[in-house]
């Protein structure tokens, strides 16, 4: 193999840069989408790329709705008193904001990342267990599905907030069958989750192609692995907290009713041992995807790979020892205990940023729209993890608890941050999905207009927490700036959902346009780049060697004298023309299926 | 499967050494019950990745000079398109919202899952 420093790239003695599209074969067609057809194409896919888009779209869709319920909390705020709804209602709706925010948006949308991308990237056909993995979407839809029939019920949609400690989550606090379609919905989408994991941890154990050592993965592929580990550990924690309210409620059982020697306390530990590594384990993946934004729009190598490998193995252990932090204004939890480890995972999270820093730093950057929202992210990143070490002081934090700090805080780390990296993902991999590219024009548009309404937003928020205003309340008095604030907050909600009118003219104008993106528009680094754009239905029909974290730029930039061989191009014909047998057996499935190579 | 052991591993050392921890300063009796069970839950995998490597050895995969092209012939056997999954998900959705919208669902779900169950173990036999 012989290196070429990119600077020499000129010299006509030196061979080119080797052209992925002359590799990865292409259709010619355009009839390609990697994606069933028909309804019942989708109902019996175990394709992990058709599940990755269904997690994509179902995800997005919650959005929206979990947007639309925003709409109603900011319509309500923007002045003092009641105009709108009911402060029952108002309950409903922040409860189900916040639950459909949270469980079926966020943490779905990395289950999306994983699906589409984690096969892709490590040179596997499909995920280790399909039909598991269609099974776990499936139940993530008909929760998701059970959550807002809540809104049916008698007495409405659940109306305890998006963690539901008892005594109010209990019968005689929330009688309603809502309650009891919450406390479903969430155990089903919970053991979803935990199937996720199981298959995702054994996808990168099992699968991964020969040369993708562990060091060698994708930095994208090791923060969803590592997500999974903790989505293994908390999310059956969760599920089996919920059984246990259920049971309160409907058997007869007392595991959280003080009356009858229960704790409502244990509940609250057993919701925040989920509760606090869901944060990260909404968080990790879209770590990644800037990861992966940063390093190949900086045209640089990922700065410090195992230091970010280490940081997020250091914040994935450590986000389950911190849970009681949620508690301190309890007073029945060790105070100093978990202020330390709270303060702790300040460090790895800082080595984050210090690294996604270093791989832009002297790098050729690029402002496409991907870069654009990553930056975003970075900014909004950082302002949240500022406000969380702040909140890691139990005397501050005795202070600010429910009040708007807490809100703004949360939706700084988990709100915008997740949107601006799935945004920056979004633009990223759409001509990857699809072959086709989003508008760099609108992507510009939508990026400020999203930047400015999410900051009117939610950084007033800061000021009426420290005020003393309290969340989770429909009403407020007009004393000192709380009515200026809100009136703000309620403006930026505006501008933020306008934003996605150019994102969406920019989706609609990229489906009625011819796919044109090649297989490697951006010349990125990892193995998903080295397969034609949409995928082909197993994935790969050939691979570059894997020498590396970034295969796909050395095979690029490398001439690799193994690729051109005799030997090596008859063993990938070989393998691409399967026996009869072979065949015949992958002749069952429909159009969406299954590796076979 | 060297590094993926160690890593189970070091989870499993972590938690348990935690747990210890969180019972010497006081912690309550249900944390010092979920670390323990993190660390149990962490030894498990541990536990599966040490046994596989020593009855199978090194992969293709954790080699640093392997290829994508050794790994050559039929990688993996994967399951045609089915309903199974949707209806075993409409089955288990079933059972749980039986608890409180009324036995008498609880009892379609266990249904729908035995039968899902049962043709996917036929599946597998076939």
């Amino acid at each position: 193999m012989t290196a070429i420093d990119p600077g020499e790239q000129l010299s006509e003695e030196m061979p080119p840069i080797l052209d992925l599209n002359d590799y990865v074969g292409s259709d010619p067609d355009h009839k390609h989408s990697g994606l069933p057809r028909t309804v019942i194409g989708w109902l019996t896919t175990t394709d992990h790329k058709a599940l990755g888009v269904a997690y994509f779209a179902t995800s997005l869709t919650f959005l929206l709705i979990g947007g639309a319920l925003a709409g109603i909390i900011r319509a309500e705020l923007a002045q003092p008193g009641l105009q709108f709804v009911s402060a029952a209602t108002y309950n409903s709706v922040f409860t189900i904001h916040g639950s459909v925010m949270v469980y079926l948006f966020a943490v779905p949308f990395g289950f999306g990342l994983a699906n589409y991308l984690l096969p892709l990237q490590i040179g596997a056909p499909d995920v280790a267990f399909p039909r598991l993995n269609a099974f776990s979407y499936w139940l993530y839809l008909l929760g998701g599905i059970t959550m807002l029939t809540g809104f049916l019920a008698d007495g409405g949609a659940a109306s305890f907030g998006w963690f539901a400690y008892p005594p109010l989550s209990g019968e005689a606090g929330s009688p309603g069958l809502g309650a009891d379609l919450w406390i479903v919905a969430i155990i089903l989408t919970g053991t979803s989750g935990t199937l996720t994991a199981i298959n995702m941890i054994s996808t990168v154990t099992m699968m991964r192609t020969p040369g993708m050592t562990l060091f060698r993965m994708p930095i994208l592929v090791w923060d969803l692995f590592i997500t999974a580990f903790m989505v293994l550990l908390a999310f059956p924690v969760l599920s089996g907290a919920l059984l246990m309210l259920l049971a309160d409620r409907h058997v007869g059982t007392h595991f959280f009713d003080p009356l009858e020697g229960g704790s409502p306390i244990l509940f609250q530990h057993l919701f925040w041992f989920f509760g606090h590594p869901e944060v990260y384990i909404v968080a990790l993946p879209f770590f990644g995807v800037v990861t992966e934004v940063f390093a190949v729009f900086s045209r640089r190598p990922t700065f410090g790979y195992k230091d970010l490998v280490f940081a997020t193995l250091a914040i994935g252990v450590l986000s389950l020892s911190v849970w009681a932090h949620h508690m301190f204004v309890t007073g029945e939890v060790v105070l100093k205990f978990f202020a330390l480890t709270t303060a702790l995972i300040a460090i790895p999270t800082g080595m984050k940023v210090f690294n996604w820093i270093g791989t832009m730093w002297g790098g050729s950057i690029s402002f496409k729209a991907p870069m654009k929202f990553a930056i975003g992210f970075l900014v909004l990143f950082v302002g949240g993890g500022m406000t969380g070490v702040i909140l890691a002081s139990p005397t501050l934090d005795f202070h600010l608890s429910d009040s708007y700090f807490i809100v703004a805080h949360f939706h700084y780390v988990m709100g915008g941050t997740v949107v601006f990296a799935l945004f920056a993902g979004i633009y990223f991999w759409w001509p990857k999905i699809t072959g086709r590219f989003l508008s760099e024009r609108l992507g510009t548009i939508h990026f400020w207009m999203l930047m400015v309404g999410f900051n009117m937003t939610f950084f007033v928020m800061h000021f009426l927490g420290r005020e003393g205003m309290a969340r989770r309340t429909a009403d407020y008095r007009p004393i000192g700036n709380f009515e200026q604030w809100n009136m703000i907050a309620s403006a930026g909600y505006v501008v933020l959902v306008a934003s996605f009118v150019p994102f969406g003219i920019s989706v609609i104008q990229s489906l009625r346009s011819k796919p044109t993106a090649g297989a490697d528009p951006w010349h990125g680094n990892s193995l998903e780049w080295a397969t034609m754009s949409p995928p082909a239905e197993h994935n790969f029909d050939w691979l570059p060697p894997i020498r590396s974290d970034r295969p796909v730029f050395d095979f690029r930039w490398a001439n690799y004298e193994e690729l051109t061989s005799a030997g090596v191009k008859a063993a990938w014909d070989a393998r691409n023309t399967q026996p009869e047998s072979a065949s015949a057996d992958s002749a069952q499935s429909d159009s969406s299926l299954e590796g076979d190579s | 499967m060297k590094l993926e052991s160690m890593l189970w591993s070091g989870v499993t050392c972590y938690y348990m050494m935690l747990a210890v921890v969180y019972l010497l300063v006081g912690g309550s009796p249900g944390g010092v019950a979920l670390l323990f069970a993190a660390a149990a839950l962490g030894g498990l995998v541990a536990g599966w990745t040490w046994h596989w490597r020593r009855s199978h050895g090194p992969r293709p995969a954790d080699r640093n000079e392997g290829s994508p092209i050794d790994q050559t012939g039929v990688v993996g056997v994967y399951p045609t398109a089915s309903l199974r999954p949707f209806a075993l998900a409409v089955g288990v959705t079933a059972l749980v919202a039986g608890i409180a919208l009324g036995s008498w669902l609880s009892m379609i779900g266990v249904a729908l899952i035995a039968s899902q169950v049962l043709l996917l173990v036929h599946d597998i036999d076939s």
